[in-house]
């Protein structure tokens, strides 16, 4: 039984926005299906996350300041919740962004940041909480699935089971074990971040005292794309598009490409025909 | 070791403020740390910090400038082709280069053909990238300024503010009018033309010249705007009776996709007159020598200051992110990104667009 339509608004995330528009479509599609009525408001830019993690928190802040108004001016039009496709972006906002506008000096922001994060979900974990609401999902054709969990969203923001125990939803998607899938693609390296210290710098600004690494250890690339290839997956999803472009391409110049796929585009694509459109 | 992200960025001197100086409210003034942000010019010229509240922005002026240099970056072969050609037809003679050693050879055999012991030069930090003092001087032949070219020389070298791919044009912006002299008085006017300065249409180069003085001086514009359309006509009363125009490269295409954003709407203003003080390269030429990036050239505070000021509101963002999607159509790197192939029966694949997800959705087609 469906349960109550739910107004969603959605931070699509630059990357998405500029380099995966089909991703952000998909997440539409997918949220309707589920039962939300989703709205987008375009004065969003970026959540800041690439200058936080540099060290940078006034200009990470002065970035995410239009996607803070935007979001708010959402939830006070009446959305219930934020969604956002992108594990890294939605810690961002839930985990970082309080502690962002405090380094920056702007309490009234990080306050403001506080119940903003306190109704953003990425969109794994909204679709687990509204799972009764989803309409069965079947793959035209069987496709063998490597999961990636990125390291934002299962170390940062929390949400671990919700994407693979979305693929088991879906008819003719079997997920295959692959050692590597919590490790990281490299891509936080490439945000400046130095593995240890960038692992400090994270669990001090959020003012938790935790053990557990966010970032996990580098894919060792070569020795999974071995991996891979004796796993043979049709394709690599994740929940993070920065992830997977990131993944495909260092495939790609190692000389052995891989297909990557966002969960929201595998999920999608299960959808019954028609389901989704408005 | 210093992590936290307040003491490291203390650490670090303050870098000038990016091309167009935004004072982003807020977030990049508040915080414990003393920063110096005055752009170098503005310690060169006062003026500068008089007229610049006009450019913080009261029309959208330089949303609008960046949007050019962003619709120019992501056509540029095209608009380099039709520059080329325009200038042709005018009688102009075109040299691409694609290193500083191929401009600096050709503008020395120029220099050569016309045995001139002396080459009068209106200042240009294109025409110090090229080095080419040291070899006319190794050839015998001296560089002197325009200021001190009164005599009527043979040879005349400039840089190029602007060029004008619709009518094949060259534009040389100077105070002192050096740049006249050296284009009006000499036989031959050798042009040296960074890629990155061209646009498509007067339009366009209006916005770029409506903004180059006013952010590098204070001035509305500047005093002396040379336009150089092809080589003298016989009916015509002045200009060069040669016009070697070098196109140069010299690293600039291959960075231009990979900066911040900003990079390539840099509008060279000279307001930051050394690149290095934005932590950019040398000369003026904001991080377009690849070089750089491997010594002390990157300066992380800056690039992340270029960033916040260009996403801190929608307009930047759009204007900014607008040709990243242009460029993706340009290259074909399309094909390479997800759902690309069918990997399912039964499905249509949508057309491929180079639309942003914004775009798509302002369009009602989410």
């Amino acid at each position: 039984m469906a349960e109550s339509e739910v107004r969603a608004t959605l931070l699509v995330t630059c990357v998405v926005d500029v380099v995966a528009p089909e991703v952000g479509e998909a997440t539409v599609r997918l949220l309707r299906a589920a039962g939300c009525e989703v709205s987008c408001d375009l004065a969003q830019t970026c959540c800041g996350r690439p200058a936080w993690d540099a060290g940078f928190p006034a200009e990470a802040a002065a970035v995410a300041r239009p996607t803070l108004e935007a979001l708010e001016a959402e939830l006070e039009a009446g959305a219930e919740v934020v969604v956002v496709p992108a594990g890294s972006c939605a810690a961002m906002v839930r985990q970082s962004w309080p502690a962002m506008f405090e380094a920056a000096g702007e309490r009234l922001a990080a306050e403001r940041a506080r119940l903003v994060g306190g109704h953003t979900r990425e969109l794994s974990e909204l679709l687990a909480e509204r799972n009764g609401s989803l309409p069965s999902l079947q793959l035209v054709r069987s496709t063998r699935v490597a999961l990636h969990q990125s390291c934002h969203l299962r170390g940062e923001h929390r949400v671990d089971r919700q994407p693979s125990d979305l693929l088991d939803r879906i008819g003719g998607c079997q997920t295959v074990e692959w050692p590597s899938a919590i490790a990281c693609c490299g891509f936080a390296d490439g945000l400046g971040a130095e593995g240890p210290e960038r692992v400090e710098r994270a669990a001090r600004a959020d003012g938790t005292d935790r053990a557990e690494p966010v970032i996990g250890t580098e894919i060792d690339l070569l020795a999974d794309l071995d991996a891979i290839d004796a796993i043979e997956p049709d394709l690599v999803v994740g929940c993070d598009t920065a992830c997977l472009v990131h993944l495909r391409g260092r495939a790609e110049a190692a000389g052995r490409p891989i297909e990557v796929r966002h969960l929201a585009e595998v999920a999608a694509e299960a959808l019954p025909a028609g389901a989704g459109w408005r | 070791m210093s992590a936290h992200a307040d003491d490291r960025r203390a650490e670090r001197p303050g870098p000038g403020t990016a091309v167009l100086l935004h004072p982003v409210s807020g977030a990049l003034d508040a915080g414990p740390r003393h920063v110096d942000r005055t752009a170098p010019v503005e310690r060169i010229s006062p003026d500068r910090g008089r007229v610049l509240p006009e450019l913080v922005d009261p029309d959208g002026l330089d949303a609008v400038a960046a949007a050019v240099r962003w619709e120019v970056m992501a056509s540029l072969p095209e608009l380099l082709e039709r520059f080329a050609d325009a200038a042709l037809a005018r009688g102009a003679h075109i040299y691409w280069a694609s290193t500083a050693l191929e401009a600096r050879s050709y503008v020395v055999r120029v220099v050569q053909a016309h045995d001139a012991e002396r080459v009068v030069r209106s200042r240009s930090t294109v025409i110090d990238e090229i080095e080419l003092r040291a070899a006319l001087e190794a050839r015998g032949a001296a560089m002197v300024e325009g200021w001190d070219g009164a005599l009527i020389p043979e040879v005349g070298i400039t840089g190029v503010d602007v060029a004008v791919a619709e009518t094949g044009s060259i534009v040389v912006v100077t105070e002192e009018g050096n740049g006249r002299l050296v284009a009006s008085l000499s036989r031959a006017h050798v042009a040296v033309l960074g890629i990155d300065r061209l646009v498509g249409s007067w339009q366009q180069a209006e916005v770029v010249l409506r903004l180059l003085s006013r952010s590098a001086d204070g001035h509305d514009r500047s005093s002396s705007t040379t336009v150089v359309t092809g080589a003298r006509d016989p009916d015509e009363l002045d200009g060069p009776e040669e016009l070697h125009i070098v196109v140069l490269d010299d690293g600039r295409s291959s960075v231009l996709g990979g900066r911040p954003p900003e990079v390539p709407g840099c509008i060279h203003c000279g307001a930051a007159p050394d690149g290095r003080d934005l932590g950019m390269g040398p000369g003026n030429r904001m991080g377009l020598s690849p070089a750089d990036d491997a010594g002390s050239g990157f300066d992380e505070p800056a690039a992340w200051q270029l960033w916040a000021a260009a996403w801190s509101d929608a307009s930047r963002y759009e204007a900014t992110t607008r040709a990243v999607t242009w460029g993706r159509l340009a290259t074909g790197t399309a094909g390479h990104l997800p759902l690309a192939t069918s990997w399912t029966a039964g499905r249509t694949v949508p057309q491929r667009t180079a639309e942003r997800f914004r775009d798509r959705w302002r369009k009602g087609l989410v």
